[in-house]
């Protein structure tokens, strides 16, 4: 018997292609998101830890060198120190290729030896590499097979790898397999032994690093205290890498929540269209299901057949969407890896690592949502007499009074518990939650919305004119429990567009806000050279001298960026050196500005960034403890201030301050104020003339700096500018679908209208001002939707991930555009069932009544 | 003889079986055939002809033979009559012959392999630790004057070469020992004047020596706390550029020490069909220093009683009966802790063991260690 009503039911299904289409539509989209941001996530996580594993193994710390390498003696003090620990040399370095238009490459010099201890467990049958001839024979190097095939290698090969005017011909002795691969290697690394690298470089008396495994935490603490203090010739920097790398993960956390809040926001419009579908495949089979009961089928039966038919439309939809999912991901991998790499690490993603569970997960969350999407509609089928529904007149609407007490509670209910969870909890997934509930909330006020709306709009137009319009603002609201979930899915759509567009916006503007206010100088000066892989590179005091004797120069200020051991674990340190007119570059969320700048110089205190002062939760007035290579030292909180160069936050303090405790010289940036009536080329000319020897001196001026940092956040942005068009664009599709299907059904009241004698036009007419009623309706809703989700993820979810705040910008022009979309997606819906209203045969519509 | 130890390895590895011995990683697998490559490059030398050792030099590192160790075993007693037997063993293998040299400290073309090991008879743990690393920057090496050899802080120093007194010292996790020996025999050279042939082609020897019996005092540190040890310790030293023959599989090895003063060392290469191979050879020494050469077929060694592996599953004989019937020798051997299987970058059995037995009528006992390599 049931095997009966399912095949009665699936027959409907395979004569409406379109409303299983939509239906699978509505499933994927939400899965598909889902699959994407997760995959992106899980890939990008992947390529850090083959990176890491690559470099670091299962090495638990890395010494580094304060000039730039550790030297010999360092090693050698290591090692007779603490023979317990695992130590492994690592020499890496940026290398061009001549050959191949001088593309990027790192050169990694590994001792494969002591490598052992450190390096983790592989599978030994991926193993293809001979030690032996990596140590034995000179200028001998391995490859990956992606970057092998990339640049026409093979074994055998020999490739040129340039740095500056050192150059070396190495030969390749295997191609591994790539990094997610158990033994592989990152792309676009050349391993090659650590004596071979020190050859190629010609650097003897040091390596870049030594990577340590201490297996004791009694070792660990000892060793973290010997390196403290150290003399000249055995001098190293010690990282403890399981908290860098978990920092590394969790900062990322905060990027990724914001993605996946995107990817449930799709969900849920998901799960609306498929509401909507199931309704009307039960709408739509009322009469079958009616003589399913009139011939003895139970309620049990039906709801079952229902369920196992939204299970299948689930399954099928989930498995849709994972593939449309994996091939999403594909595509922003690179968007992705863009914002990585400038934001948090350096790692190559290239390759998308499928995770079964992730895929699994997922195919598990679109068969839920479908079955609780149409757990309702379901319902409502079995509540059907036989008698109701074997005649042909339909559900009856709802009463008007029943839609307003229903809709008023739900609102009710969604903010009040959004409010409670907003004002609760202090993490960001807290956020979400109130978004989603605060979405909810008006989602529920759309049916009353359009009855609202219908009622006024007629009694604007009045009784006797434009009766095509009349007549389809009074239909509409009959058909409230069709019309009314679409019209939800697209004010959701809309507004969490709206929602991100202003958050985006409001970033955007304040960071350009705080460059300007920052970047008080004319011109900055950088070294070009400075990166990761010489970090000890300073400009010169004599670079400061002779510039502050140009007469184009009325005052300079610079800067010294490092890194301190703290109470609160590493911090990035900034020692200024600030002029009247770089201060007032600091805006000041808390302390006392006038005393601030009072004790910079001459007392030991410190301003922190406003996220590092969220991230620790510290305040003005607190001490922070700073080791120094002389001793702790306590610095007294007086300013947090606005920042938003890193969201790991950084402590500044005066350089005074600075040069009573540390030895380093130099400076890192250097910002130039010309001189009153001399032009920025004037300026940049007699700077760059003062230089003399220091070739690889950079110079930017304010607006290029401006403009290089808006890229980089326009760069971070765009995945959820991406991710946010995907959404509008499907569900838009999605919504168009479902409105389509609504005005198709409607064809023996459209022959009703024919048979009376309404023309084409005034067919149109009706109908597209149904259409349009729903998507105004939805746009309304959506604007103020939009902006409480932007004043959400503002004022809560952005400050609790990342310590930033933001002044609140809402972009006329994108609330404009947004309500624009969804009243389009609405005419569009009513395009084609207008169409073909128009050629209905009022006989042949008419035929059964 | 232990030699073999390695270079039995290559045939593991080339015919797979390493893999099934223990669960490897790949880093350990490559570390393996990297020092077992079978075919050695050319310009290394090879033990071709016998010769007369050089004291204190020949204790050094030869660097134009490919392989070399330095090889160290006891059986010790605390004050408190704990029995606690060790091994010492630093590894040298070349992987080059010298070269030109380059400015880079790394470039050097020695590989460094320790191994330490404390067997606690009374508690019955095994302790043993591995540690590798390439004879560069301090981190291991060998010197000439005065002799030392050292893996990071493991390290075996000739102290005194007049009266052949050595200190060697290790520690690792808890475990460690800091013994001074000192030579109760003179050196003794193993096989034709110190030419021990491995198998019947020319140039497949090692050039190989033993202190057959030196006193051993110092302090041994187990978990359980520090012990002061006396006892007796064996010391061999080889080095050679050969490898096992084809057919060869693996070997057991004995070094035993009787209470009559007397000591004996026995070797017998098994091939694939686990016959002895008639290069299989060994000395007995009486109290008086003379020397008795033990042939193949002088000599009847029986398995009486095996062991199987938890761990990695192989069966290892366990209990031997030797009766050499020239010297009205018969001895029981039995290991003095079953489990002392060796589990690094490759698999053996290298264990303590007791002796009893009668030697011409009278009743003698002993201690000595047992080397078990190239069983499955």
């Amino acid at each position: 018997m049931s095997i009966l009503i399912f095949k009665s039911l699936s027959r409907h299904l395979a004569k409406h292609p379109w409303q299983l289409g939509l239906a699978l539509l509505g499933i994927m989209v939400g899965v598909a998101v889902i699959v994407a941001i997760r995959l992106t996530q899980h890939s990008a996580f992947a390529a850090f830890d083959a990176a890491t594993r690559t470099t670091f193994g299962l090495a638990t710390h890395r010494a580094v060198g304060r000039r730039g390498q550790v030297g010999n003696e360092t090693l050698r003090w290591l090692a007779r120190t603490f023979p317990e620990i695992h130590l492994t040399p690592v020499v890496r370095r940026p290398m061009t290729l001549p050959d191949y238009a001088n593309r990027n490459v790192e050169l990694l010099g590994v001792e494969p030896i002591s490598r052992v201890d450190v390096a983790p467990a592989g599978r030994p049958e991926r193993l293809s590499f001979d030690p032996a001839e990596l140590i034995a024979e000179p200028l001998s190097a391995v490859i990956n097979e992606p970057t092998a095939n990339a640049l026409g290698l093979r074994e055998g090969s020999s490739i040129t790898v340039r740095s500056g005017a050192t150059s070396a011909r190495l030969r390749i002795i295997d191609v591994l397999p790539p990094a997610h691969a158990a033994g592989g290697i990152v792309n676009d690394v050349i391993v090659v032994d650590i004596a071979t690298a020190q050859e190629v470089l010609g650097v003897y008396d040091g390596v870049s690093q030594v990577n340590l495994r201490v297996d004791d935490p009694l070792v660990a603490r000892e060793l973290a205290i010997k390196s403290a203090g150290l003399g000249p010739s055995v001098n190293f920097e010690l990282i403890d890498l399981a908290a860098e790398s978990r920092s590394m993960k969790r900062m990322t956390a905060a990027f990724y929540s914001n993605l996946t809040a995107l990817s449930l926001m799709a969900l849920l419009v998901g799960m609306f269209l498929i509401y909507n579908t199931e309704t009307f495949l039960v709408i739509q089979r009322r009469e079958l299901f009616g003589r399913l009961r009139a011939l003895g089928v139970g309620r049990k039966q039906i709801l079952a057949s229902i369920l196992l038919e939204a299970a299948a439309l689930g399954f099928l939809g989930s498995l849709a969407g994972i593939a449309f999912g994996v091939w999403l991901a594909n595509g922003l991998l690179g968007v992705v890896s863009t914002t990585i790499n400038d934001l948090y690490f350096e790692a190559s993603i290239h390759t998308l690592s499928i995770a079964p569970f992730t895929l699994a997960l997922s195919l598990a969350v679109g068969v839920t949502a479908t079955l609780a999407a149409s757990l309702f509609p379901a319902y409502s089928a079995i509540r059907l007499e036989p008698n109701v529904v074997i005649g042909r007149s339909g559900l009856r609407p709802m009463s008007i009074a029943w839609i307003c007490i229903v809709t008023a509670l739900a609102f009710a209910l969604c903010n009040v518990a959004a409010w409670i969870v907003l004002s609760r909890s202090q993490t960001p997934n807290a956020g979400f939650a109130g978004i989603c509930l605060v979405v909810i909330g008006f989602a529920a006020l759309c049916p009353g919305a359009i009855v609202a709306l219908s009622a006024g709009s007629r009694r604007l137009i009045g009784a006797h004119r434009l009766l095509p319009e009349r007549l389809g603002f009074g239909t509409v609201s009959v058909t409230l429990n069709r019309t009314g979930t679409a019209t939800a899915a697209l004010m959701i759509a809309t507004a969490a567009s709206i929602g991100i567009g202003i958050m985006v916006t409001s970033f955007r503007g304040s960071v350009a806000d705080w460059l300007d206010s920052v970047l008080r100088a004319d011109l900055y000066v950088a070294d070009a050279e400075f990166d990761n892989y010489s970090r000890d590179r300073k400009i010169p005091r004599a670079v400061v001298d002779r510039l502050e004797r140009l007469p184009e120069v009325l005052a300079t200020s610079n800067v010294l960026r490092g890194e301190a051991d703290s109470a609160n674990g590493r911090i990035r340190l900034s020692a200024f050196t600030l002029n009247a007119k770089a201060k007032q570059g600091f805006r000041f969320k808390a302390g006392d500005v006038q005393a601030i700048w009072r004790q910079w110089e001459t007392a030991d205190v410190a301003i922190i960034t406003e996220p590092y002062a969220y991230h620790h939760g510290i305040s003005v007035g607190d001490d922070l403890n700073i080791t120094t290579p002389r001793r702790n030292k306590l610095f007294k909180i007086v300013g947090i201030y606005l920042d938003y160069a890193s969201e790991r936050g950084s402590v500044s303090i005066s350089r005074a301050s600075y040069d009573r405790y540390w030895d380093t010289k130099g400076y890192d940036g250097i910002g130039i104020y010309g001189a009153p009536a001399v032009t920025i080329e004037d300026l940049r000319s007699a700077v760059t003339g003062s230089f003399g020897t220091e070739t690889s001196l950079l110079v930017n001026s304010t607006a290029q700096l401006k403009e290089t940092s808006l890229a980089v956040f326009d760069r971070t942005f765009l995945i959820t500018e991406l991710l946010r068009a995907i959404a509008v664009i499907v569900s838009f599709i999605g919504v168009l679908g479902a409105l389509l299907a609504q005005q198709l059904e409607r064809t023996r009241e459209y022959g009703i209208l024919r048979a009376i004698g309404f023309s084409n036009l005034e067919m149109s007419r009706t109908i597209l001002t149904q259409t349009a009623l729903l998507g105004a309706t939805a746009a309304l809703i959506a604007i103020p939707v939009g902006i409480l989700i932007g004043v959400i993820l503002i004022e809560v979810i952005n400050p609790r991930s990342f310590g930033w705040t933001m002044t609140m910008q809402i972009p006329l022009g994108l609330l404009f555009e947004s309500c624009s979309i969804a009243l389009l997606a609405a005419l569009c819906a009513g395009l084609h069932p207008s169409y073909r209203a128009a050629r209905i045969e009022p006989a042949d519509a008419l035929r059964y009544e | 003889m232990r030699s073999l130890a390695v270079l039995f390895i290559a045939a593991l590895a080339i015919a797979g079986i390493a893999s099934k011995l223990a669960p490897e990683t790949h880093e350990q697998r490559t570390v393996a055939a990297l020092l077992t490559e079978r075919d050695p490059p050319a310009g290394f030398q090879t033990a071709t002809r016998a010769r007369t050792f050089d004291f204190p030099a020949d204790h050094a590192s030869h660097p134009r033979f490919r392989s070399e160790w330095w090889y160290f075993t006891g059986n010790t007693d605390t004050d408190g009559g704990k029995a606690l037997s060790f091994q010492v063993t630093i590894f040298r293998f070349a992987l080059r012959p010298p070269a030109p040299a380059s400015r880079s400290p790394w470039r050097r073309p020695d590989v460094y392999l320790g191994h330490f090991a404390v067997t606690d008879i009374g508690e019955g743990t095994f302790h043993h630790f591995e540690r590798r690393s390439r004879g560069v920057m301090d981190l291991a090496g060998a010197r000439d004057a005065p002799v030392k050899i050292w893996i990071r802080d493991w390290s075996i120093e000739l102290v005194d070469p007049q009266n052949e007194t050595w200190r060697i010292s290790a520690r690792a996790s808890g475990v460690g020992l800091n013994l001074v020996l000192r030579s109760k025999r003179p050196v003794t050279p193993q096989g034709n004047n110190g030419l021990s042939s491995k198998s019947a082609e020319p140039g497949n020897a090692s050039y190989y020596y033993s202190i057959p019996r030196l006193a051993a005092a110092g302090t041994i540190e187990t978990p359980e706390g520090v012990h002061r040890v006396r006892g007796n310790a064996w010391y061999d030293h080889e080095w050679s550029t050969s490898a096992l023959a084809e057919d060869q599989v693996g070997w057991d090895w004995f070094s035993l020490q009787l209470d009559d003063g007397s000591d004996l060392m026995f070797y017998q290469i098994r091939d694939v069909r686990g016959h002895a191979d008639p290069v299989s050879h060994g000395i007995i020494l009486s109290p008086d220093g003379a020397r008795t050469e033990l042939e193949p077929e002088g000599i009847d060694l029986t398995v009486r009683g095996h062991w199987r592996s938890r761990t990695s599953g192989t069966r290892y004989p366990a209990a031997w009966s030797l009766h050499v019937p020239g010297r009205d020798l018969t001895l029981t051997v039995t290991p003095r802790l079953a489990n002392q299987e060796w589990r690094g970058i490759f698999t053996y059995w290298e264990g303590a063991v007791q002796v009893s037995g009668v030697s011409a009528g009278r009743r003698v006992k002993g201690t000595g260690y047992v080397e078990l390599v190239g069983y499955d």
